[in-house]
């Protein structure tokens, strides 16, 4: 405020001393008066200058931190929300979106925030600290001033209400450009092996031509409307100079006076002139502000309950009663799609939502180690997801040791559970970080002996700096196999009471997998281990096997008892059992 | 817990130096929008003149109408004439305003997304070493980021500089011709200001380079984040990670308070010296009027053009460092631009004519990029197989399996031996004949954003759904498509959707299968299907093996057994060659780890 009354008062000395000079004009020679008056306005003007210096360099910081501040909380409850969200929500989501969003246009922002903080304030300030000034020299120059002014506030405001949605419109299409280059590059050995170049060159070309048109006609609307704005403030100064003129003329006013005006009126011009360019930069940032909170407003739709799982090393037992549950596939973050989804339309429930379970029940005791098989697709691996509560069921329960996990609290929960994908996900960061994920205080010699049970020491020890090598997507890479070793090291360190293993072994060769097997026949007796598998040799090892079938139990018992029924589990594995009988 | 060193390093060219070619070779990309960019740059020249004559009319309205005009008649038609004047070039203005945007966006995005569309086609030239070498955010950057940074640069460069610098010019030459002295007093300040100008630059330099290095690492950890969010969840490191995160974070705020110091200093030093050199324009100005060397209006418009005068500096200094900043992007773009393919079509290379398919590898030697100087991957392999046949590659992992398939596939070259299909050397065709004519099936499931029958397609975009259904039950993955929620239909994403791995794996297969290919390879293709749909494909398999030549990849040695030649791997050598009774009988390797498998079983 004090910034602007400076900035105010600073015309006001320039009139004054033209109006004192005006005074003198015509008069010859050397006049005291007149010098020593302006000896006096330059004194003052020039303090104020000083003066300005000084309050410029307080706020400025002042300012700036405030805006970090913010920005600051904001990225970081992005960042909580992200990693907070469910499995559901982000199997419906793009990865690509989601960093776009959580980077670029928290970037977009920080420039939002700052104009905003920076400029509004003045230019508020400033256009009403103007019009009273200019109304206390001459009311009549006060209306003329409204005159230009009001439409254009009007107009600058009707015109950032149309640009907003089409902002919208050029982000969301420049994010959907971005995950073309992001899936071409993920695929890039598919696109090669099938000669898809062209088609991916087109592809991307039609996505680039469907942005840059979004583009030019958000820029070729703001183009034609916002110097409008302009124009119509810039009406002022003529207004003023030929009104105020007939005024010098008549002598009802000073000649000072209306130069002050004028000069307020160009100060407030270049304001305006500001506020055009600030405008696009606000919509812009307007747009990316509603895709930031998008993700922050998306409803998280598991809450953690508050019962603590009571650490314990024993083993925990599971049931599951009467479960049923379907994905979902209703997309995560809306974005105003390119083409329209005529056959999504349509059927609005997507047609026959199949139920990956269908009311399953079991129990397994503590301890017991039971082997899921099945066919693909038949719900093995959704079953293993439920237990740690990275979906919750549609309908019917899963209980660990008596209590329903949804009552539990997350950690506690996710703490006494070990899980290993079919996919690997390796941090950037080195072998020994990467293995003590669950427990990043865990002591060298303990992970070293982890990596022994999973088979994973022998490699490692090979690679250039050991556990201290870094893997990753900004490391090296490793193969399946390797991956798979690291990620059954990773859930044997957090010593769980309950053990999930998802055809954790399927990219090992033979006899490895057996090494680990073997390694891990001790340590199964301390746990509940649940394992999907499609190899009989791992299956047979399980003191009871479920047939998982169309998200149902087909068929369950030992390994014996299955064979001597005959039926599915038997049939599924007959070329497995094969080699050995015809040997 | 990441090290983002490399990308850290790879903000050390955060900004570049001023170099020509590198901006001759930027905007040689505009090449073709040079009338637009001419007819830009002539608008801006018409639009900045304009802007000065504002002064000079209200200079003329005071001077000639408001003081010393003694007849008021006169004089009210005198300021009548000079506020119509100002309103016309007010609106000679906006049309100027209006078209300069619009065709500096055209040229300025019309350029860019050139640039974008030439990155992208090249990262499609490109072989896989270079994906092997390079991360993939870093690619991404090269065809997003990078090319959005240049928008300052190509789209408002020119015409921002030009009108500055026209302004810094006709107002310097105006005020010079108000009245020089006082002109030369009033650029007393501009030593000290350039002075200013100097130390803002290289500290601001400094710490934006400083800034924009935390920046990435915080997105890099964002990033990181959200594709390992499964993993994250799994074992409890929400807390953990979003505690390093902040760490990151207030690091990134430190930098940026920083940064923003040097400039909060710098923009009231710029406002000391423009507010002195207005003191001393009252001053010394006065003193012109009160001698009567110069006008009130002079004075007044001298004051307007001052006003005028400031900004351009700050514009081209401003200018200056976001030149800086594109041309360190451009560099990026351009040393991808400029990476050859390693391989590639020679000169003058002919297409393959239609295969029967046999296949010869001819003392075949070969290492990646990364492999030590004094080791091979493959050594002088050899061998050879009829249009038709099934060859098997039985190996530890690091064998040698996966580079072979990948050598026939062209992915990679030799180092020295010849492949050849029917009798063509490959390196001596063209790559697209080649892998129009190949499908590969291999561990990595991967699968477009889509439907599952654009999928289905992508080895051949013409192909009908009659064909492709057709494709489908002769594999035995028709029942299990049907099975999807909405059939052929159904949208698949990154993660497949509700997609299990062995679905994926089912689609992967069949999309092979529609392409028809000549040479079909498959490569670990049936680990995650269960043994019964296993049992199914192996049928489907062996009806298209009879037709085709062929190449697997397994562990399970069941699906080998019945290959026309199994050849076993071991360091890079062929160590044993036969059928599988024949290696059965040998004893050696081959006996050994079926052996092993059987046990297993």
């Amino acid at each position: 405020m004090f910034n602007i009354a400076i900035e105010l008062s600073m015309p006001q000395f320039l009139g004054n001393a033209i109006t004192q000079l005006g005074r003198h004009t015509g008069e010859i020679g050397f006049h005291t008066t007149g010098f020593r008056e302006l000896t006096l306005s330059v004194a003052l003007f020039f303090f104020l200058v000083v003066v300005r210096t000084c309050v410029g360099l307080f706020l400025g910081p002042l300012r700036n931190l405030t805006a970090q501040r913010t920005l600051g909380d904001l990225r970081a409850a992005v960042y909580d929300a992200l990693q907070r969200q469910s499995f559901a929500w982000h199997d419906n989501a793009r990865t690509g979106e989601l960093i776009s969003r959580s980077s670029t246009d928290i970037s977009r922002l920080q420039e939002y925030i700052f104009v905003c903080l920076l400029f509004s304030v003045d230019v508020v300030a400033g256009l009403l600290g103007t019009t009273v000034v200019i109304f206390a020299i001459s009311a009549a120059l006060g209306w003329l001033t409204l005159v230009a002014l009001v439409p254009t506030v009007v107009a600058m405001a009707y015109f950032a209400v149309r640009l907003q949605p089409r902002w919208r419109r050029v982000h969301d299409r420049h994010g959907e450009m971005s995950t073309v280059i992001q899936e071409n590059i993920a695929g890039v050995r598919v696109v090669k092996a099938f000669a898809r170049e062209a088609d991916e060159i087109s592809k991307f070309r039609e996505r680039k031509e469907a942005f840059l048109l979004e583009l030019t006609s958000t820029v070729n609307y703001w183009a034609a409307r916002v110097p409008l704005a302009q124009f119509l403030f810039g009406l002022g100064v003529p207004m003023v100079l030929w009104a105020g003129g007939r005024q010098v003329i008549r002598h009802e006013l000073d000649l000072g006076q209306l130069t002050k005006v004028i000069f307020y009126l160009l100060a407030l011009g270049n304001r305006i002139g500001v506020i055009g360019q600030i405008t696009s930069i606000i919509q812009n940032a307007g747009s990316s502000a509603q895709r930031v909170c998008e993700i922050l407003l998306a409803p998280v739709s598991l809450k953690p309950g508050n019962r603590v799982l009571e650490p314990s090393k024993a083993p925990a037992s599971i049931r599951f009663a009467d479960v049923s549950f379907a994905y979902s596939l209703e997309p995560s973050l809306a974005t105003e799609s390119l083409q329209p989804k005529a056959s999504r339309r349509e059927s609005p429930m997507p047609s026959a939502r199949r139920n990956a379970l269908d009311h399953l029940s079991f129990s397994i005791a503590p301890g017991e180690t039971v082997a899921l098989v099945g066919p693909t697709g038949g719900g093995k691996s959704t079953l293993l997801a439920l237990i740690p509560r990275f979906y919750d069921p549609n309908s019917g329960t899963v209980e660990i040791d008596g209590v329903d996990v949804r009552e539990l609290d997350f950690t506690s929960l996710r703490r006494a559970i070990g899980m290993v994908f079919q996919e690997t996900f390796l941090f950037s960061a080195s072998v020994a970080d990467n293995i003590a994920l669950g427990n990043p205080s865990a002591s060298r010699g303990r992970i070293e002996a982890v990596a022994r049970m999973a088979r994973a020491h022998g490699f490692i020890s090979e690679l250039a700096q050991g556990y201290d090598t870094i893997i990753g997507e900004r490391g090296i890479s490793l193969s399946g196999g390797q991956r798979q070793r690291i990620a059954i090291a990773r859930a044997l360190l957090k010593e769980p009471r309950i053990l999930l293993m998802d055809d954790a072994t399927s990219a090992v060769d033979p006899g490895t997998e057996r090494e680990i097997r073997e390694a891990m026949a001790g340590l199964l007796g301390g746990r509940t281990t649940l394992l999907v598998t499609q190899r009989v040799s791992t299956a047979r090892l399980a003191d009871r096997i479920l047939f998982i079938e169309d998200g149902r139990v087909v068929e369950e018992g030992t390994h014996s008892d299955l064979i001597a029924r005959q039926g599915a589990y038997a049939a599924l594995f007959q070329s497995q059992l094969e080699p050995t009988a015809t040997r | 817990m990441a090290t983002h060193d490399d990308i850290a390093l790879d903000e050390e060219f955060a900004q570049a130096e001023m170099r020509g070619s590198v901006l001759r070779r930027l905007f040689s990309y505009a090449r073709p929008y040079r009338r637009t960019y001419l007819f830009n740059i002539v608008l801006t020249l018409i639009a900045t003149a304009s802007g000065l004559v504002g002064p000079k009319l209200i200079q003329l309205g005071i001077d000639r109408q408001l003081t010393g005009n003694p007849e008021p008649e006169r004089a009210m038609r005198g300021i009548l004439i000079v506020s119509g004047v100002y309103l016309a070039n007010l609106l000679l203005g906006w049309a100027l305003s209006v078209a300069q945007v619009s065709s500096a966006i055209r040229v300025g995005q019309g350029t860019m997304n050139d640039l974008r569309m030439a990155v992208f086609e090249h990262i499609q030239a490109l072989s896989l070493n270079y994906f092997d070498k390079t991360h993939q955010g870093r690619i991404i950057a090269r065809a997003d980021s990078d090319i959005d940074s240049l928008d300052r640069l190509l789209t408002w460069g020119a015409s921002q500089f030009l009108s500055s610098a026209v302004t810094l010019l006709g107002v310097l030459a105006l005020m010079f011709h108000y009245d020089w002295m006082l002109t030369l007093a009033i650029c007393t300040v501009l030593p000290p200001l350039a002075g200013a100008t100097y130390w803002f630059h290289r500290r601001g330099r400094e710490a934006y380079r400083k800034l924009r290095g935390t920046m990435s690492r915080l997105t890099a950890s964002t990033a990181e984040n959200i594709s390992g969010v499964r993993a994250v969840q799994a074992f409890t490191r929400e807390s953990y990670n979003f505690d390093r995160f902040s760490e990151l974070h207030d690091d990134f705020i430190r930098r940026w308070v920083g940064s923003a110091r040097v400039f909060h200093t710098y923009m009231p030093a710029v406002n000391l010296f423009a507010g002195s050199a207005t003191a001393i324009l009252l001053g010394f100005g006065g003193w012109r009027v009160l001698e009567g060397r110069i006008t009130v209006g002079a004075l007044a418009a001298f004051v307007l053009y001052l006003g005028m005068f400031f900004g351009p500096v700050q514009t081209i200094g401003d200018l200056y460092n976001a030149v800086l900043s594109s041309l360190a992007s451009a560099e990026r773009i351009f040393s991808l631009l400029d990476t050859p393919p390693q391989v590639r079509n020679r000169p003058g290379a002919a297409d393959l004519p239609a295969l029967r398919g046999k296949v010869e590898f001819d003392r075949v030697r070969f290492r990646y990029d990364s492999t030590p100087e004094d080791q091979w991957i493959l050594h002088d392999i050899s061998f050879g197989i009829e249009a038709g046949q099934t060859v098997a590659f039985v190996g530890h992992t690091g064998s040698g399996k996966t580079s072979i398939i990948s050598l026939l596939a062209r992915f990679y070259e030799p180092q020295s031996g010849s492949i050849r299909l029917d009798g063509h050397d490959i390196g001596t065709h063209t790559i697209e004949s080649l892998h129009r004519q190949l499908g590969i099936v291999s561990q990595e499931n991967f699968l477009f954003t889509g439907t599952v029958l654009d999928n289905l397609r992508f080895g051949r975009p013409g192909a009908t759904l009659e064909e492709v259904e057709a494709a489908a039950r002769k594999l035995g993955t028709d029942e299990m498509i049907r099975r999807l929620p909405d059939g052929y239909q159904t949208l698949v994403g990154e993660r497949g959707g509700s997609l299990s791995a062995g679905e994926r794996q089912l689609i992967t297969m069949t999309r092979a299968m529609v392409a028809e290919p000549r040479i079909l390879i498959l490569d670990e293709a049936t680990s995650a299907v269960d043994p019964q749909t296993e049992r199914v494909i192996q049928h489907a398999l062996e009806i298209l093996f009879a037709r085709r030549t062929s190449f697997v990849i397994a562990h399970r040695l069941s699906t080998v057994r019945h290959a026309d030649l199994i050849l076993v791997l071991d360091h890079g050598r062929i160590v044993e060659r036969g059928t599988h009774l024949e290696l059965l009988a040998l004893g050696g390797t081959y006996a050994r780890l079926h052996a092993e498998f059987v046990r297993d079983v």
